[in-house]
């Protein structure tokens, strides 16, 4: 009987271990969920559920222990346990009660008929066909199988009667297929052991998958309808999914509390007390053991609490707050998919989150908790969360809470007001101080100012006073030893002027920054040397470290001098006696380092950025131990920001201050393409762009000249997009061929091109030319898109004057990937900004021709050309084109030139032709708006005439849109009435003469037909060279009188009324 | 003889040093001091009959140099005057609070500082 030899018992043993080891920890998980999950409730299906599960899976064991004791014995037995839990199991939780998940689906009526026709399948089937071995039984399980999920689905349509919740197909086919696999799977790994055993092991798995997907079907979470009161509802409520209904009108009716809450809301009481009074009030009616009342904020991103009642009482509020983008709650009521409604959620639902107020209780719904958000235009103001549902008097939970629900958004909306009002309020106060402190800071500068023009004036004013009165007493020396300190108090006062008028220039911008090259090298020289006598006074040691090549840049000569001298001389201040300062210039590939250091007690490390402020000084004191006037350094700062450069300074660990000053070189050259191709900002920005590019280019190589050059769209030329240290006539004009020069041949080529030395190479094997490269070596490498080779990018002379190495030419290769999708995004940007450009312009055009039309006008003639389209009974959509296509059809004039329009001579045969090009203009101008093609086509041939003689397209007949073909006529009408520039206006009767005889040749008989009824029936007359429309006049005046009536009648009852009093 | 000895303390040289021969010349014994502190030590030390006190000092400033002179039993009777650049009303309050018998404002003509010692010193006999 079984299986017949060593090896088939081993690997039967090994199947039957692995299945109990499965039985054992699906049953454990499933008893555990089903004890745990049901406790408390009335209903006790969990009970049953639970014992279902078990008697199924004992069977199990039984029947697949073959060692226990006779097998007949336990078919039956195993199948009668069988048929037994199905019987629970139809009883816990049949289709007569769907339980749907979060978005209405019915889990439990897709799969309960699937694991049912499983467990069939694996345990009554065999037992009735006796074992029959043979292929025919695989087949015909699978395709019993196979039904159940199709004969589920079939049977919930029939039940329901609707098929709304029909089990989606893709859950259908997925278990369908992990049925079949399981099948397959056990019959093909046991098939070996004999085919009575094979059965056995097969019906036993197909029990395994049963169950599995009996367990998946039951959803735990929803909460049984019953316990929320209104599962006698019937189906309607059903029909909802998840949501809870509506109340009903009867039961909306207001609450006890409502009226009251809603006048002290209104009586602006404390927003504490309201939320306490509501969450009571819902607490009683509801008949619910705990309310918890939460408000969004959005600032904080969290829910924050703000009442909480528990039986009765309130309760602290709990401290936890809900991260709201985390907050499954707050997911479930996300106001894009619902409507105020409520949801039930269980603790698990919950997460961590609802263990902090959901403890055990008994004889009330455990872990049930409502959500109840309050949305109001889409915006989620807060949460209700109430739970505890006592189940001898169950409230109809939602409509409580949607009757309180105004009142609590109300006073939800009020804080938040009030909130917002405060923060404006700070923002106010704290701009006050801000005004405070600026007015306290000028005030230190009248005081600092006075003072220290005061004390060289005192100075001065005494001593020329002494000599004044003692001139003939006074011994020789001592008059000079005078004149002397009043000389040196003069320069005091003089220096100090300067600094005050050349902060005072800085700081307001009335300066005019020449820029010159500047040797930097030179000028620090020349500043140590003008500074000598401050070193010598002071006996400070002086050291300058410049790097061997020149640095020049374009800058202010004389502001740089200034800077450099009130660092160093800064520098020499606060140096100790005998100390030492340090000057250092380096020179890197896109700035200049200035750093001036001394070797002096330092800056206090919260003073660090303040010192570059206007008369901040670290200790007031200081500035009479070391003179000053405060405002040396935020001249330097001044000065430095003029040039675009940065400054800061910090403490040097052993002692003193260090002062780095970083001066960009300027010379990056961005080509301008030739024509308007870029206009204003986008041109800006371009150019930006492209300079940050290239200086990221010579930084990361350390190289003086960089250079991005790009194929030209014919993909002939190579040209310079962007350099740094090249001359700009060089940038702007140069044009290489591919395959001339470096940069051509590394482009045709498509290989990088490193050069160690220019002259000894045996590739370029030239002398240098200076122009390009101050150093022998340079790297060209291609640019390169994909497959593409785009362009080049070269850099040559290092800063440091040596040659590139391998490890350069790798940093630029890996470069080039980056830059090419820079590139890449520039041109992105500059086709979106273009058409957003352009964008604009057409919308600057549509209110330019109402400009000069006068809006009034073409409000009649719209008016005019709407009614014509009517009487030719036009459709909605075609009326709407013709609305827009009045209001924008002459867009292309403006793009004509004036003194095309305003001639008063005959036009020339090139000026014609570009009159004729406005329809196609004012097309090409609208394009970008993403208008209706219908409209389009309006503007564009509202110059086509019936007999085909008409520009641009020359159409004819009914080819013609006929939108177009109102407005040409109402168009002509318009014009004859005004005054032309070459031919006198006509009178209205004369412009309709007019259009009528063309009638036929310019325009279409129908058109014009229907325009000269609408004329007359609108009653058009000019008024002041201004169109009138009677009709229009008479609708207004009725409408007035109408008004005037109603008006009257009030009045009169109001009388009778004050009569009858 | 002597007619008087006057402390003059300032924190520029320039001011004590023609201070010095002004008052010098009219023939005062002068004593000279650059800070607060030097001021306070010496004004114990050489009893002076009066004190000539810039208010703008590093350290010490005159005002708390003042408040120390009053309040010790040594120098508390010798009379202050204030000499500074700040001219403001609430400035020359602050100086009389804390003990100053006169106010001069910066720039001042030292003829007149002349005068204003003699009187004092005279007056004070």
């Amino acid at each position: 009987m079984f299986g017949s030899g060593m090896e088939n018992i081993f690997i039967r043993e090994t199947g039957t271990v692995t299945y109990l080891i499965l039985v054992l920890v699906m049953s454990t998980t499933c008893m555990g969920r089903a004890l745990a999950g049901r406790q408390g409730e009335r209903r006790g299906n969990g009970w049953l559920f639970g014992a279902a599960l078990f008697l199924l899976l004992l069977s199990k064991v039984l029947f697949v222990y073959p060692y226990f004791a006779e097998r007949e014995l336990f078919d039956v037995i195993y199948a009668l346990s069988a048929l037994a839990g199905l019987y629970l199991l139809s009883l816990s939780a049949g289709p007569e009660r769907p339980e749907k998940d979060s978005r209405g689906r019915c889990r439990q009526l897709t799969l309960m008929p699937l694991g049912t026709g499983l467990v069939l399948g694996g345990g009554l089937l065999p037992w009735l066909i006796g074992r029959t071995p043979g292929a025919g039984m695989v087949t015909a399980l699978l395709a019993f199988t196979a039904l159940a999920p199709l004969g589920s689905a079939a049977g919930f349509v029939w039940k329901r009667g609707k098929a709304k919740y029909r089990p989606p197909l893709s859950v259908s086919v997925a278990f369908l297929l992990m049925a079949g696999a399981v099948s397959l799977g056990g019959a093909i790994s046991l098939n070996i052991t004999g085919p009575d055993f094979f059965w056995r092991q097969l019906f036993a798995l197909l029990d395994v998958a049963g169950l599995f997907l009996l367990l998946a079907g039951h959803d735990f979470r929803n909460l049984p309808e019953k316990a929320l009161g209104f599962s006698s509802r019937g189906s309607e409520s059903r029909e909802r999914g998840g949501q809870f209904p509506a109340p009903r009108a009867g039961e909306s009716g207001i609450g006890s509390r409502v009226p009251e809450l809603s006048r002290n809301i209104v009586a602006g009481k404390q927003a504490q007390v309201i939320y306490r009074d509501i969450a009571q009030a819902v607490a009683e009616e509801a008949g619910v053991r705990f309310v918890l009342i939460r408000t969004a904020r959005y600032d904080e991103n969290r829910l924050e609490p703000k009442s909480y009642v528990k039986d009765g009482k309130v309760k602290a509020v709990p401290s936890f707050s809900m991260i709201l983008k985390k907050s499954k709650c707050l997911h479930h009521c996300n106001p894009a998919n619902a409507l105020r409604g409520g949801y039930a959620l269980d603790r698990e639902a919950l997460g961590p989150d609802g263990e902090a107020f959901v403890p055990a209780g008994e004889g009330w719904m455990a872990d049930s908790i409502f959500l109840f958000p309050l949305i109001d235009k889409k915006t989620v103001w807060g949460l209700f969360t109430v739970g505890y549902i006592n189940p001898d008097s169950p409230g109809n939970i939602p409509s409580v809470l949607e009757r309180y629900a105004d009142n609590l958004m109300e006073i939800c909306k009020r804080e938040y007001f009030r909130d917002k009002l405060h923060d404006k309020d700070k923002a106010i106060s704290a701009c006050k101080e801000e005004l405070e402190s600026a007015n306290q800071l000028k005030s230190n500068f009248l005081s600092i100012v006075s003072h220290e023009l005061r004390t060289p004036l005192t100075s001065i004013k005494a001593y020329t006073e002494t000599l004044m009165d003692n001139v003939g007493t006074i011994k020789r020396d001592i008059i000079s030893d005078f004149l002397r300190v009043m000389n040196e108090e003069n320069e005091r006062v003089i220096k100090l002027v300067d600094n005050i008028l050349s902060y005072s220039c800085l700081e307001t911008g009335h300066l005019k920054v020449e820029k010159k090259p500047c040797n930097l090298n030179r000028m620090l020289e020349n500043v140590l040397e003008d500074l000598e006598k401050d070193f010598s006074e002071r006996n400070v040691n002086r050291e300058l470290k410049l790097p061997k090549t020149d640095v020049i840049m374009d800058a202010d000569n004389e502001l740089i001098r200034q800077l450099l001298n009130n660092l160093v001389s800064n520098a020499v201040k606060f140096a100790p006696e005998n100390g030492c300062v340090v000057v250092s210039l380096e020179e890197e590939a896109s700035n200049a380092r200035i750093i001036v250091q001394d070797n002096g007690k330092g800056i206090p490390e919260d003073q660090l950025e303040k010192i570059f402020e206007r008369f901040h000084q670290v200790d007031a004191s200081n500035t009479r131990e070391h003179g000053g006037s405060g405002l040396g350094l935020a001249i330097c700062k001044n000065i430095v920001e003029w040039h675009d450069g940065h400054i800061w300074v910090e403490n040097v660990k052993e002692a003193g201050a260090k002062f780095v000053v970083i001066l960009p070189m300027k010379d990056i050259v961005v080509r301008r393409p030739s024509g308007s191709e870029f206009v204003g900002s986008v041109r800006f920005e371009r150019e930006r762009y492209l300079s940050l590019l290239v200086e990221m280019l010579a930084e990361f190589l350390q190289a003086r000249k960089a250079s991005i050059m790009l194929l030209s769209r014919d993909k002939r030329n190579l040209h310079v997009c962007a350099a740094k240290g090249l001359d700009p006539e060089f940038v702007q004009n140069t044009k290489l061929e591919a395959g001339a020069r470096i940069a051509g041949k590394v482009l045709l080529d498509g290989e990088s091109l490193h050069v160690f030395n220019i002259e000894k190479d045996r590739k370029v094997g030239r002398p240098n030319n200076s122009a390009y490269y101050d150093t022998r070596s340079f790297i060209s490498v291609p640019l390169r898109d994909g497959q593409d080779v785009i362009g080049v990018l070269n850099v040559s002379d290092h800063v440091d004057n040596r040659e590139f190495t391998q490890a350069d030419r790798e940093i630029l290769e890996s470069l080039n990937a980056v830059i090419a999708g820079m590139l890449k995004k520039l041109d992105a940007y500059e086709t979106v900004s273009a058409n957003f450009d352009k964008l604009k312009e057409a919308m600057k055009s549509i209110l330019h021709i109402r400009e000069s039309w006068g809006s009034r006008n073409l409000v009649n003639y719209t008016l005019i050309a709407l009614a014509v389209g009517e009487r030719l009974s036009l459709d909605e959509a075609s009326l709407t084109a013709l609305r827009m296509g009045m209001n924008m059809y002459d867009l292309g004039m403006m793009k004509v030139p004036r003194s095309i329009r305003v001639k008063k001579e005959a036009l020339t045969e090139g000026e014609w032709h570009k009159l004729r090009e406005h329809p196609a203009m004012g097309y090409a101008l609208v394009s970008p708006m993403g208008l209706e093609e219908r409209i389009m086509r309006i503007i564009k041939s509202h110059h086509e005439q019936f007999d085909g003689s008409g520009y641009p397209e020359g159409l004819i007949r009914e080819e013609i849109p006929i939108e177009a073909r109102i407005i040409n006529v109402v168009d002509s009408f318009r014009a004859l009435i005004t005054q032309g520039p070459y031919r006198r206006c006509f009178t209205l009767d004369e412009a309709r003469n007019e259009i009528l005889k063309n009638s036929g040749i310019k325009f279409d008989p129908k058109v014009v037909g229907a325009f000269v009824k609408t004329l007359h029936d609108l009653g058009v007359r000019e008024e002041k060279s201004e169109l009138v429309l009677d009709a229009v006049e008479r609708e207004l005046k009725e409408k007035r009188k109408e008004q005037e009536d109603i008006e009257e009648n009030f009045q009169k009852e109001e009388l009778v009324k004050e009569e009858v009093r | 003889m002597k007619k008087g000895k006057v402390l003059v303390v300032d924190d520029e040289v320039n001011i004590t040093q023609i201070l010095e021969f002004s008052i010098g010349a009219e023939g005062y014994e002068v004593v000279t001091a650059l800070n607060g502190e030097d001021a306070i030590e010496k004004a114990r030390r050489e009893q002076p009959d009066l004190i000539i006190l810039d208010v703008m000092m590093p350290k010490i400033d005159g005002y708390e140099a003042c408040r120390i002179l009053k309040a010790n039993p040594l120098t508390k009777n010798i009379p202050v005057v204030l000499l500074t650049a700040k001219g403001r009303d609430i400035d020359k309050r602050l100086g009389y609070e804390v003990g100053a018998t006169d106010y001069i404002v910066k720039p001042f003509s030292p003829n007149k500082l002349v005068d204003r010692i003699h009187q004092l010193l005279v007056g004070s006999k």
